[in-house]
């Protein structure tokens, strides 16, 4: 063997560095924004903190009074958590249910190889339109359309329908109905889309398959496309259902923060903005966030179990 | 279980453009003319995409017939126009005599095995087999009968509580089956389903298709692209090309009497060899002639000829691989390439500027090496003569 030869070194260059470089702007702002702020919440809700007139009361360590007194009844006699929890839900409901159904027969009706419909990047993108609008500017507009002296209410006089306006924005029948059919409008296009992606991913010949088999178009329904568009349907559930609980700036405009009537339109995150109000209660609204994000996680985990069950 | 027949079948796509296309003023454009014309092959017209045209075929009850023919010659879509996946543009379909036309598919009680398999994956192997009876509310009893009967003869008795995704693609291609037999439909149609197997697999699947034939009494139509499986498995084959029948026949007819240049090529592995030769006519025998060689046909051949009138004539000559032999006199070529294949060997080899392919017995070929020029010759009973006007085959 030649005298001073030696096995060559074997030089390992790690890219993972500059996948951690790439993605740390992200992690930076994420921390400043999102993560420091959430910590902070869950640490105020241990607190007395909110300003009465000039004063500002603490922060004081409470434990879990800020818990405690979210679950106490209040002078009306009822727990407000609890019936706002319940608007919010009610509200959510009568929105998405209409949302996934219709969502569901568009995107059935816009994949359907039988029928071909033509123009079908026309509807998508009208259908999407509504989305695309602030929710806060949406509910501008129809709270403008349905006041008292708004455009229908004046087509509903002048054409002898009704000879006095109607109160829209101060029945609860009316207000939640207009909340559901404002969530439904601005969502419906969404879930078609989302739908239509899932539904179009499913292999053609499984349904041609199922045609052969002897199906008809609602068993190869329920039977090939509902299963197989499972995924994407829970997916499009659990972020409605999310985006539900968190349902403010429609409710919030359209009865101009009030709830009205009699706060049988007040959702969570309303209670919630309340505190942030004149008594910026920190500690109040700091539990409430943690109990929105308990709900949340426990009724996305019970739907995403339930469903994904098979 | 069944007989099936398709008379002047036709399917157009239509055009996604407006018929007509109109220039300025709504002066109709000079280029656009009134004729048909043809783009990739297919037929272009005023309806739209000629895929398929003038298909008629009679398949006889319980009868093999293979459709084959290269990618875009319309044969799966004669077949999704059988199973009623397609809509027939012309003509007419009977199944045991019904007109099928505009039956929807669920109630022209087939069966398909698609080259994908399209099996449900969220449904176990039995399920899969068993759906088609579940729909139709047959008893349970019956359907584990006829789903375990099914598995078993298919062998895949092990597997009925798996779902597809856990199985291998010979298994799913096997639980296709499975699920299409089950139902003991009255035509059974196959759209490639070896296609996705690989070689050793596919030529296994083969043979347990010509066993499971056997086995059931049902009527196939089956379509391969693979000559292969279209003479192994077919009573009768129906070679396509640009949406027409080429010719229908069995195996064996297709194979010795190819209709025209088109089957000739298509048909038989390795391809024929063409060359540019002359039909000759000496004291009334027909010869074919090259500049090399001059081969007079055989009894057969000129009884055919005569009866046809076929005249003396420039013709492409057609001579299978396995048909030719090594000469001391004859078509002289070079050899470029010697492969063996085992008991015999191939000779690539460039005759008059052509490549050709040669099957010689395995000591020619150690005789003979590669850039060597040597003489084939070949029997007059063995060669095909073709128009070079019309491509189609003197002799029928």
């Amino acid at each position: 063997m030649e005298k001073g030869t030696s096995s060559p070194k074997t030089r390992s260059i790690s890219y993972a560095k500059w996948g951690y470089i790439f993605i740390l702007p992200f992690f930076i702002v994420y921390a400043i924004f999102t993560l420091y702020p959430q910590l902070l919440t869950v640490y105020n809700s241990f607190f007395e903190y909110y300003r009465d007139g000039l004063t500002v009361v603490g922060p004081n360590f409470v434990g879990l009074a800020n818990y405690k007194a979210l679950f106490t009844a209040n002078s009306a006699g009822y727990v407000p958590i609890f019936k706002f929890l319940g608007n919010t839900i009610w509200l959510w409901v009568i929105g998405a249910l209409p949302q996934f159904t219709i969502a569901m027969l568009l995107a059935l009706f816009f994949t359907s190889t039988r029928l071909n419909i033509k123009g079908q990047q026309f509807f998508k993108t009208v259908i999407y339109m509504p989305n695309l609008i602030m929710a806060s500017a949406f509910a501008m507009l129809f709270f403008a359309l349905f006041s008292q002296v708004g455009p229908v209410n004046q087509l509903l006089v002048s054409s002898g329908i009704t000879q006095q306006p109607i109160n829209f924005l101060g029945m609860r029948i009316y207000v939640q109905s207009l909340i559901g059919l404002m969530n439904f409008l601005m969502w419906f296009g969404n879930t078609t889309i989302l739908l239509m992606a899932g539904i179009q991913g499913i292999d053609e010949s499984l349904f041609e398959s199922a045609r052969l088999d002897g199906s008809t178009s609602t068993q190869v329904f329920f039977n090939i496309t509902m299963p197989l568009l499972m995924p994407i349907f829970i997916y499009v559930f659990i972020t409605s259902m999310i985006g539900g609980i968190q349902m403010f700036d429609v409710p919030q405009v359209l009865t101009n923060g009030h709830g009205i009537p009699d706060n049988t339109s007040t959702t969570l995150i309303m209670y919630l903005n309340n505190f942030l109000g004149i008594s910026k209660n920190y500690g109040m609204a700091g539990a409430v966030s943690m109990l929105l994000f308990v709900i949340t996680a426990v009724l996305s985990t019970f739907v995403f179990k339930t469903i994904n069950k098979k | 279980m069944a007989e099936v027949i398709l008379k002047n079948i036709k399917k157009v796509y239509p055009n996604s453009e407006p018929k007509e296309k109109k220039g300025l003023f709504g002066k109709k454009k000079k280029d656009d003319e009134e004729k048909p014309h043809h783009t990739h092959h297919l037929q272009i017209t005023d309806e739209g995409v000629v895929a398929v045209q003038e298909f008629s075929l009679n398949i006889k009850d319980k009868e093999f017939i293979v459709l084959v023919g290269p990618s875009g010659c319309g044969k799966s879509t004669t077949l999704r126009m059988v199973a009623g996946l397609e809509e027939i543009s012309g003509g007419e379909l009977y199944i045991d005599g019904v007109l099928m036309n505009s039956v929807e598919p669920k109630d022209r009680d087939i069966a398909m095995v698609f080259q994908s398999y399209a099996l449900y994956p969220h449904m176990t192997v039995y399920d899969n087999m068993a759906y088609s009876l579940k729909i139709k509310n047959v008893p349970k009893a019956e359907i584990d009968k006829k789903v375990r009967e099914a598995a078993e003869i298919l062998d895949i008795t092990q597997y009925l509580n798996r779902k597809p995704k856990a199985l291998s693609g010979g298994q799913r291609q096997r639980v296709a089956i499975g699920r299409a037999i089950v139902r003991n439909p009255k035509v059974l149609l196959m759209d490639e389903p070896l296609s996705n197997l690989d070689a050793k697999l596919r030529n296994q699947m083969r043979a347990e298709i010509i066993k499971l034939r056997q086995r059931i009494n049902t009527t196939f139509i089956y379509v391969t692209h693979d000559q292969t499986e279209a003479m192994t498995l077919g009573d009768r084959i129906v070679v396509m090309k640009d949406g027409f029948i080429m010719q229908i026949g069995t195996p064996q007819e297709v194979f010795d009497h190819p209709a025209n240049l088109f089957v000739a090529g298509f048909i038989g592995t390795p391809q024929m060899n063409f060359f540019d030769a002359k039909l000759a006519i000496h004291n009334g025998d027909y010869y074919v002639e090259t500049e090399d060689v001059s081969v007079k046909l055989s009894d057969s051949k000129q009884k055919r000829l005569k009866e046809k009138g076929v005249k003396e004539q420039p013709v492409t000559l057609g001579v299978r691989p396995e048909h030719m032999e090594i000469a001391e006199t004859g078509i002289p070529g070079k050899i470029d390439v010697t492969e063996l294949m085992g008991s015999s060997s191939h000779l690539h080899m460039t005759i008059k500027g052509k490549d050709a392919i040669v099957i010689v017995p395995r000591s020619d070929s150690q005789e003979n090496h590669m850039g060597e020029e040597i003489h084939l010759s070949f029997d007059g009973s063995n060669a095909h003569v073709f128009s070079l006007e019309d491509q189609h085959n003197l002799e029928y």
